[in-house]
């Protein structure tokens, strides 16, 4: 089925895939079936559009991540890391940030 | 001329209007400050409530002198992310409230407040009114929404008070999380307390099978000593009796076989003995007789019993008796007497033909003088005595293994299970020597240069 | 040619002259504080800058906001983004438009603002994860951490740029550089503009230490928050402003700030999606 808008929900439905408000807070698991009470609680929390799963079709696999070329995660990494030179990769905070913006260049360079 | 009239006329209106309005904006300062100087008093209101409706009311009264807040409700996340109205003021405006909600939720005005953290002021369902909706958030966790009604005028609320219900609400959230959180800890408490209870019962009903168990054992102990004792007895004094032929002759073969009824008889018995022993010592029932007793006699004595047996084998013994030792010490005689026994009989046992076995005994040893090992055995009796008489005996025997050093003193243990056997014994004489000078408060242990250089046991003894 | 060492009060003073705020900062925040305040009174002294009028309402309707209506009036704006807030991100797109005709041969003006949108936009989000009650004065403080540069770039631009080769050649910060052979770095300089400007301490404090959190004694939290969001926003690699690695982070800031980890990712996300539009909400369209 799709993306659902607000209006358009009704009880009985089945959510497709975990629903998240806009800070990433956990709201609502996949494969729940909706009440009343979590449709109004979506609009609490602002939630316009909803991944609900169609009755015939199997629950959609999460899409992994579009595959990275090596060389492009290669010459991406080689290139962070000359940004990042001056910083301590150990620490967890940098560690994090290094990784994410990692996988970020490659992609952006993948397109 | 006119025209500078004019100019100052202007200037002088232009003062008037800031004058007035600083004399609001002090005005409004001064009242925002009363609110925070109440602030110690709603501070104490929320440090001391327990339960979230009281946090509430404290609210409520602060909020008030902060805004014309005619009606106020506080709403609070539940554990499937749902707002539920849980305290209104006045209580009767539930339904009104409610309706509100509803219809801020329905417009998106809601979901906005919790995204934003300052207040938002929105018209009312009603034309003359309107709605401020403030989150109720600590830095963790989103706790609720509070939601207020007040008159619609032009005039919207200024930055300060705006800033002062923000602060406000924010010791409200704290409020009510430390609540939920002494709840948690409250909660946790209890059941710690049942489960300990539970626990203690446990052990005690455990304890009181335990002691009722020992008990059983003992009595059985005590019952089976004799059951046991009694058959063995008449079989070793029948086997004697007919041995010595005092009923008529008996042949060769009979006096053969009637000789090992009678060894092995003896042996159970001592077996039977031993075990006792030992188990009363464990059920912490062995009481100890002490007497004074002379330890040079006691040791004759049991010399005189190995005399013929040492003649045998050709094994000279020599007693040498320090004067450091005292002529009487207070012990159990018939455990020292059987230690000494236990021991002089292993020594000539063990000891090769035409061997040696020498045995010295001094008095007033102190703890400094002694080993480590010796120190570790007595462990804490060690505080408790002032000096030890001191009994070492010494055979030309085949000697002891270090790994076997104490390992012999443990229960059916002999040095070198296989080649020994030929030499008899329980297996539990030294365990025994060892339990018996514990309950003395001393101790023993061997020393060895290894196979085939004898071996020295040392034993201690109060003084 | 060598003059003696220009200070940093001289820098300042001489700028304070050149450069020198709109009045509407102070008129939007004496209307707020007013006890009898309206917001027709708000809506009046905004819609006198038509400039500014489209620029707050392209930005309340882009994704910083996203707010599912259409925000149409400054009235509007008003209410649903907040009366201070307003006041924040008036003076953040009134202090853009001061600095015209800076050189563009040691600075690139569009990298430079778009570093300093970037560390904006970074700073808002981290402050929203801490529930701050008003993020968008974190935005203007992100917005303005780096004017400091602009300033030494037209008030002594030779020895700017020898500072920037050597800062090259050694690699070593050019803020490092700075301070070695100045006594001061560039956010000293913005820090003391904006005090010159009356801007609270809230703002000017965070600016002055965002290279040195740790000095910041008064307002030490929104400090660390500054100086991450520089960080972060240097790894977004959008614009620069001079340097050309990541500042090394302050760890103590860090752990003042008590975020986990794992929200990195998040903002970094966030930030990709509001980044453009907000650059094109400010610099686009009408000029």
């Amino acid at each position: 089925m799709g993306l659902v808008q607000i209006d358009n929900l009704a009880e009985g439905m089945l959510l497709a895939a975990d629903t998240h408000d806009r800070n990433g807070r956990l709201l609502l698991t996949q494969g729940t079936e909706l009440t009343n009470r979590h449709i109004r609680m979506f609009m609490t929390w602002g939630i316009l559009k909803v991944d609900i799963q169609d009755y015939d079709e199997p629950l959609s696999e999460t899409s992994d991540s579009d595959e990275i070329a090596p060389e492009l995660l290669q010459k991406a990494e080689e290139e962070l890391k000359l940004l990042f030179r001056k910083n301590d990769l150990s620490y967890p905070a940098m560690a994090e940030l290094f990784q994410h913006c990692l996988i970020r260049k490659a992609r952006n360079e993948n397109r | 001329m006119k025209n500078t009239q004019d100019n100052i006329l202007s200037e002088l209106e232009t003062l008037r209007d800031r004058n007035l309005f600083l004399e609001e904006c002090n005005q409004r300062n001064i009242n925002l400050l009363d609110v925070l100087a109440s602030s110690r008093d709603f501070q104490e209101d929320l440090n001391s409530e327990r339960d979230n409706f009281s946090v509430f009311k404290a609210t409520f009264q602060q909020l008030k002198r902060l805004l014309p807040l005619q009606k106020m409700a506080f709403y609070l996340n539940t554990d499937d992310n749902s707002f539920d109205l849980s305290e209104c003021l006045p209580t009767d405006c539930r339904d009104e409230i409610e309706h509100e909600v509803d219809q801020k939720i329905s417009d998106g005005s809601f979901a906005w407040a919790i995204s934003q953290n300052h207040p938002l002021f929105v018209p009312a369902i009603k034309e003359d009114q309107s709605v401020v909706l403030q989150v109720i958030a600590t830095k963790s966790r989103v706790i609720g929404m509070f939601i207020g009604i007040m008159p619609d005028s032009n005039n919207i609320i200024d930055a300060p008070s705006q800033n002062a219900l923000s602060i406000i609400l924010l010791n409200t959230a704290y409020a009510l999380e430390s609540n939920s959180l002494n709840n948690v800890i409250r909660d946790h408490v209890q059941n710690l307390e049942h489960k300990v209870e539970e626990r203690t019962k446990e052990l005690q009903n455990a304890r009181k099978t335990a002691e009722t168990a020992n008990r059983s054992k003992s009595v059985f102990l005590a019952n089976m000593s004799h059951e046991l004792r009694t058959p063995l007895n008449a079989v070793i004094g029948f086997s004697d009796v007919l041995l010595s032929q005092s009923f008529g002759p008996i042949n060769e073969r009979q006096q053969e076989y009637l000789g090992y009824v009678f060894q092995s008889s003896r042996h159970l018995l001592d077996l039977i003995n031993d075990i006792l022993d030992l188990s009363k010592i464990e059920a912490n029932k062995m009481e100890l007789r002490l007497t004074d007793a002379n330890i040079e006699s006691i040791l004759k004595n049991s010399l005189i019993m190995l005399k013929e047996i040492a003649h045998n084998r050709k094994i000279q013994i020599t007693l040498n008796i320090v004067p450091s030792l005292p002529t009487m010490i207070r012990v159990d005689e018939r455990m020292i007497k059987q230690v000494m026994f236990n021991l002089l009989s292993n020594a000539v046992k063990f000891s090769l033909s035409s061997g040696h076995v020498s045995v010295n005994a001094a008095g007033g040893i102190n703890l400094s003088s002694l080993p480590q090992n010796a120190v570790c055995l007595l462990g804490e009796t060690a505080n408790q005595v002032n000096s030890y008489v001191e009994i070492t005996i010494t055979d030309s025997g085949i000697g002891i293994l270090p790994e076997d050093l104490e390992r012999i003193f443990k229960p059916f243990e002999q040095s070198d299970n296989s080649a020994t056997r030929e030499f008899e014994g329980t297996g539990l004489g030294l365990t025994l020597c060892r339990e018996f000078l514990a309950l003395h408060k001393g101790t023993i242990w061997a020393e060895s240069g290894g196979h085939g250089t004898g071996s020295t046991f040392r034993l201690i003894l109060p003084q | 040619m060598k003059t003696d060492r220009p200070t940093l009060e001289s820098i300042v003073n001489s700028a304070s002259t050149v450069y020198s705020l709109p009045l509407i900062h102070d008129r939007l925040t004496q209307a707020i504080n007013n006890p009898r305040a309206s917001i027709s009174d708000i809506t009046l002294i905004i819609s006198e800058d038509q400039g500014l009028c489209f620029r707050i309402l392209k930005l309340a309707n882009s994704p910083m906001f996203g707010y599912h209506k259409n925000i149409d009036t400054i009235t509007k704006a008003a209410t649903i983004i907040g009366t201070q807030q307003l006041r924040d991100l008036s003076l953040a797109i009134s202090v853009i438009g001061i600095f015209k005709d800076i050189p563009e041969d040691i600075i690139t003006m569009t990298s430079f603002w778009k570093h300093s949108i970037s560390c904006g936009i970074v700073a808002r989000i981290l402050a929203s994860y801490r529930r701050e009650p008003n993020v968008e004065r974190f935005f203007v403080a992100g917005i303005l951490h780096d004017i400091g540069q602009l300033i030494l770039c037209t008030s002594i631009p030779l020895i700017l740029r020898n500072l920037l080769k050597q800062s090259k050649e050694s690699d070593r910060m050019l803020y490092e550089v700075q301070s070695s052979e100045l006594g001061f770095d560039h956010a000293e300089v913005g820090g003391e503009l904006l005090k010159k400007w009356k801007i609270p301490l809230l703002i000017s404090e965070p600016v002055s230490c965002h290279h040195d959190p740790l000095h910041a004694t008064i307002y030490p939290q929104d400090t660390a928050l500054l100086h991450v969001s520089d960080l972060i926003a240097h790894a977004l690699q959008a614009g620069s402003s001079g340097e050309n690695c990541l500042p090394p982070l302050n760890t103590e800031a860090w752990e003042i700030l008590n975020i986990s980890e794992s929200s990195i990712a998040g903002i970094v996300q966030q930030a990709d999606t509001q980044i453009e539009q907000t650059m094109d909400s400010i610099f686009g369209g009408a000029h």
